[in-house]
Formats: structure tokens, C-alpha cells, sequence
């Protein structure tokens, strides 16, 4: 019983997930049944897990260790579930999706993405992203009518088993060096490295493999594909979610284990932080499908996280966390609104279906707002705090040149953000789209993802302490 | 006699064809076969580390390495079916609905 308390949170989502693959195959066709709901209790309680497992340090098996930097992480995974659920309440049947399936993988992948920034070995990460990347491969093409769904998820699907066959490949070298998969043992073997050549083809592979799944450049190709051709409640999951997921474990490994070799990979990785910030600012600024806009906007912020790895202080590991949270709530505040809009026949993503979106509906329009200004990074906002943070970060460490590259790509992100904000306010609205009704619970999370914006971008401290103090875990 | 390098070299040489297997062929069910020939190839290399280092963790890690590549080939030829029912052809050149 010793061995159990680390992997409790996860084993609560575990078990909500196939609590909801039951309820699925027990309904009568026809029956409704509030699967949503299994899944908030089960996140509810795994958020209140990881409350309770604050500071203790728990580990399972030698192999997942509960430490703060988890928890932190497990924290956000269970505020995006928390929110895909209540969205997904409203959108599932709207948009022919087949629910029980839905909801469980849903809930799989956010235990395998709790169980990858808690896992110590690196095989057990290898096996966590696995467990979250099959999962999210198949709801990226749940939709089986949907021949872009289709294209979208074999896309991702071959994209990211490349990557994996990469990342596992980074393991076996490790292996080869340390003669274990854990990672305490391994950075002991990287600090002496009798073989460097080994030693940078391990690193090397890991990095591909982690940049893939955050989507940095040169290895972003499937993200503006799979998020433009999933159900959009997918996109808003995925792009949060698994990127929090690969963050963390990123962190972990690079930050803790391969520290020692930091002389290697941190001007490489400075180098990606760079492109990864422009490429997705300028391409994003040519798009006109807004989940497509949101796809490049999301791997503009890998880059900004990225340069938060990059500045490694303790500043700049707490300056990740801190944005990730911030991202995670904007970014699912948006697609989630997008996705509120949308049904299966009219996905109103199209940047032209927002023209009058404030005289029809002006409380998501300015929602919409406040969600679009935080991740464009405008004060009084959390994305404004979270920028201004990883910036200072790489200021202090001398990274002047990236800072300057990531004040300059918000300054033009800022522009394809803002074009959604004028369709909305100052365009007419051509021919009237059926939008759907927003049901009270949907309306309630994005007023808590607003208000956590808000609480973010006005008073940051007890947070950033918080995440400061998580980092502490990892050094 | 055969020493750990070999392993090591020919395990690079496969990984390698796999790879270039991916890039190069143009019928995705082979892609998805390239793809376990560079999963195989890591495989490869586990088994020679864990004999050369005298343990059985590479052994054991292999079980963990073809489950996985076995749920990957599950998730991945499901894709593939429903990829023919909408498009009748196994050609990736085919499937450009989605781009920029």
C-alpha cells in the first residue's frame, strides 16, 4: 500500500474513465446519460489528490514520484479537463460524436499525461506519452463522416509515431550509457559521460522527440492539420493539454537530467525558440480559418515556453509553469467558445462567421475578447504577466536577442488576435449563421476561465510563488 | 566474434532504413511498416545493451517497446481504413485537403 499514494490522482482518473466506458456500454440506444458529469467527479477528485499530496513528495514504485512539479501540472491538466468536460456537455451531440467513447478517451489521455510529468524513468514517460498520443490521435479523427477528421488524425497519427520511434530511440542510447532508464541514473551517467558521442546522439533524439509533440519548428508540420481538421472541443483539449503534458516532462529531463550537458543543447534550443516564436507569429497572420489561426498561435507560445527552458534559471523553469497555466486557460477559453459556436453541418470557424458575433451574443463576444487579449499578451491580463515573466527570465540570463524576437512576434500576434475582436464588433454580420444556444454550465466555465485570467494578470504573486516553489522539486 | 558495436551499427542501419522508408515510400500501410522497422531497430539495440551489460532490463523493455508498437499498429491501420473509405487510395500525395 506504500506504493500507491503518488499515483492516486491518476488512478482516480483512471478509474472515471472507465466508469464512463461502462456507462457507455450499459446505455439503451437513445438513452442520455450525463457521462460529462463522471468525468468532472473523477477530475475534481484527482485535482483535490494532487491538493492533498502537496509537499509530501509521494512516490509510486520507484518510477513516479508526486512531487510538487507534478502536482502543479496535474493541477492545470484537471482545470483543462474540468473545462473540456463541461464544454463537451453541449457540443458532443451536436456535433455527432459518439459520447462514451469520447469521454473515456478523453479521460485516458489526461491520465497519461499526468502519469508523464510524473514519471522518474524514462521508459515510464516513453509509455505515458504513448498512452495520451493514441488516445488523442484517435479523438483528433473521432468524427468518422469527416474526411478532414480522417486526414487530420493519420497526419498526426504517422507524424507522431516518427517522433516516437525518435524519442524511444534517445532512450535506448541512455540506456546504453547508464545501463538504466532512470533518470537519476542516467544524469549521473551524463555528468561523467565517457561517451560523449552517445551522449549527444541521446540527447539529441529526446529533443526531437519532445519538440515534436510541443510542436516546435522545423517539427510543427501536423499541428495547424490536426487542429484544424479535429471537432474543435478536441483542438481546444489538445492544444492545452498535451502540451502541458510534454512541457513538464520536457522540463524534467532537460532541466534536471541533462543539465550537466546544458553547454550542448541550450544553444540549439535557443535557436528553435527563435524560429519556432516567428514561424508561428507570421505564418499565423496569413491564416483565415481561426482554428487554424489558434493552431500557429499555439506554436508561437511553444516558442515563448520554449525560451523560458532556454533562460534555465529558477526563474525561468517557474516562468514555464506559471505560462502554462496561463496558456491553458486562455487558449481553451477560446477554441472552447469556437466550439460552442460551431455544429457538425457549421463549424464557425471561418474568421468571417465572427462578423457581428457582438450584437448576437455579447457576452461570449466579450469573452472572447478578454480570452484573445490574454494570449496576445495585453495587460491588465494573465498573458501579459506570464510574458513579461519569461522575458524578464531571458534577459537576466543574456538572452537579449530572443527577448527581443518574442516582444516583436507578440507585437505581431497581436494583429491576427485583434482581426477576430474587429469581425466581432465592427463588422455587420452577412447572412445570420444559426448559432447554437450555450448551456448555463458551458457559460459558467468560461466565466471562471475569465476570471482566472483575470485573477492571473492582476494578482500573480501567490501563484508565481506557487510555481516557484514547484520548481524547487526538479533542481 | 561478435562485439556490442555491431549491434549498435547494425541497429543504426535499420532505424536508418526506416526512416528513409518514411520519407520515401508512397503507400502509407508500407509507411506504417517502415515505422516498425524503426521501432524494432531501438528494439534491437535494447536486447544487445542489456546482454552486453549482463541484465535483464533490456529484455523486459522490449515487452514494454512491442506492446506499444502493437497498439500503434492497431490505432494506425483503424486510421487507415477509414482514410480508403473516404478516398479509395492508400497514396499520401492524395490526401491534401488540409494545408497551410
Amino acid at each position: 500500500m506504500n506504493n500507491l499514494p503518488a499515483i492516486i490522482p491518476i488512478l482516480i482518473v483512471v478509474l472515471s474513465a472507465a466508469a464512463a466506458m461502462l456507462a457507455e456500454a450499459f446505455r439503451q440506444p437513445g438513452e442520455r446519460m450525463p457521462i460529462a458529469g463522471l468525468g468532472l467527479i473523477g477530475l475534481v477528485g484527482a485535482g483535490a489528490a494532487s491538493y492533498f499530496l502537496w509537499d509530501k513528495d509521494a512516490q509510486s514504485f520507484g518510477v513516479v514520484r508526486a512531487d510538487n512539479f507534478a502536482l502543479f501540472i496535474n493541477i492545470i491538466l484537471c482545470i483543462i479537463g474540468v473545462l473540456t468536460m463541461v464544454f463537451s456537455n453541449d457540443v458532443v451531440e451536436r456535433e455527432d460524436i459518439p459520447g462514451g467513447e469520447y469521454y473515456a478517451l478523453t479521460l485516458f489521455a489526461i491520465s497519461g499525461m499526468m502519469l508523464m510529468v510524473a514519471a522518474t524513468d524514462l521508459l515510464v514517460i516513453f509509455l505515458a506519452l504513448e498512452v495520451l498520443s493514441l488516445a488523442v490521435y484517435v479523438l483528433t479523427g473521432i468524427r468518422r463522416e469527416s474526411a478532414e477528421g480522417a486526414e487530420a488524425a493519420f497526419k498526426y497519427f504517422l507524424l507522431g509515431a516518427f517522433s516516437s520511434a525518435f524519442f524511444l530511440y534517445g532512450i535506448a542510447f541512455a540506456f546504453t550509457i547508464a545501463g538504466s532508464t532512470r533518470l537519476d541514473e542516467v544524469g549521473k551517467a551524463m555528468a561523467s559521460a565517457p561517451h560523449a558521442t552517445l551522449a549527444m546522439l541521446a540527447v539529441a533524439l529526446l529533443a526531437v522527440g519532445f519538440a515534436f509533440k510541443i510542436s516546435a519548428v522545423p517539427f510543427h508540420m501536423w499541428t495547424p492539420d490536426a487542429y484544424e481538421g479535429a471537432p474543435t472541443i478536441v483542438t481546444a483539449f489538445m492544444s492545452t493539454g498535451v502540451k502541458a503534458a510534454a512541457f513538464g516532462a520536457f522540463v524534467r529531463v532537460f532541466l534536471s537530467t541533462l543539465q550537466p550537458l546544458e553547454g550542448h543543447w541550450v544553444p540549439v534550443l535557443a535557436v528553435i525558440a527563435g524560429a519556432t516564436m516567428i514561424v508561428g507569429t507570421v505564418v499565423g497572420v496569413l491564416q483565415s480559418n481561426v482554428k487554424r489561426m489558434l493552431a500557429y498561435s499555439s506554436i508561437a507560445h511553444a516558442g515563448y515556453l520554449l525560451l523560458g527552458i532556454v533562460a534555465a534559471s529558477e526563474d525561468g523553469k517557474a516562468a514555464v509553469l506559471f505560462y502554462l497555466l496561463v496558456y491553458a486557460v486562455a487558449n481553451i477559453g477560446a477554441l472552447g467558445i469556437v466550439a460552442l459556436l460551431g455544429t457538425a453541418e457549421h463549424p464557425h470557424d471561418q474568421l468571417r462567421d465572427f462578423a457581428g458575433l457582438w450584437r448576437a451574443r455579447p457576452g461570449l463576444a466579450g469573452l472572447m475578447t478578454v480570452f484573445l487579449l490574454s494570449l496576445g499578451g495585453f495587460p491588465p491580463t494573465a498573458g501579459f504577466i506570464g510574458k513579461w515573466y519569461i522575458f524578464a527570465a531571458a534577459v537576466r540570463d543574456g538572452y537579449y536577442s530572443l527577448a527581443i524576437i518574442g516582444v516583436l512576434s507578440s507585437v505581431v500576434s497581436v494583429f491576427f488576435y485583434l482581426r477576430i475582436v474587429v469581425m466581432m464588433y465592427m463588422t455587420e454580420e452577412a447572412a445570420a449563421p444559426a448559432r447554437p444556444r450555450v448551456s448555463g454550465p458551458a457559460m459558467a466555465g468560461l466565466a471562471l476561465a475569465m476570471l482566472a485570467t483575470f485573477y492571473l494578470g492582476v494578482l500573480p504573486t501567490r501563484v508565481i510563488e506557487y510555481a516557484v516553489e514547484s520548481v524547487k522539486a526538479i533542481v | 566474434m561478435l562485439s556490442l558495436n555491431h549491434f549498435l551499427v547494425l541497429s543504426g542501419i535499420l532505424f536508418s532504413i526506416g526512416t528513409a522508408g518514411v520519407f520515401l515510400r508512397r503507400n502509407l500501410i508500407t509507411i506504417l511498416l517502415s515505422i516498425e522497422i524503426m521501432l524494432n531497430a531501438v528494439n534491437l539495440t535494447f536486447v544487445a545493451v542489456g546482454r552486453y551489460l549482463g541484465t535483464v532490463d533490456g529484455q523486459i523493455i522490449t515487452f514494454f517497446v512491442m506492446t506499444v508498437a502493437a497498439a500503434e499498429a492497431a490505432v494506425g491501420l483503424a486510421l487507415v481504413i477509414s482514410l480508403f473509405r473516404h478516398r479509395e487510395t492508400l497514396s499520401p500525395d492524395a490526401f491534401t485537403t488540409l494545408r497551410w
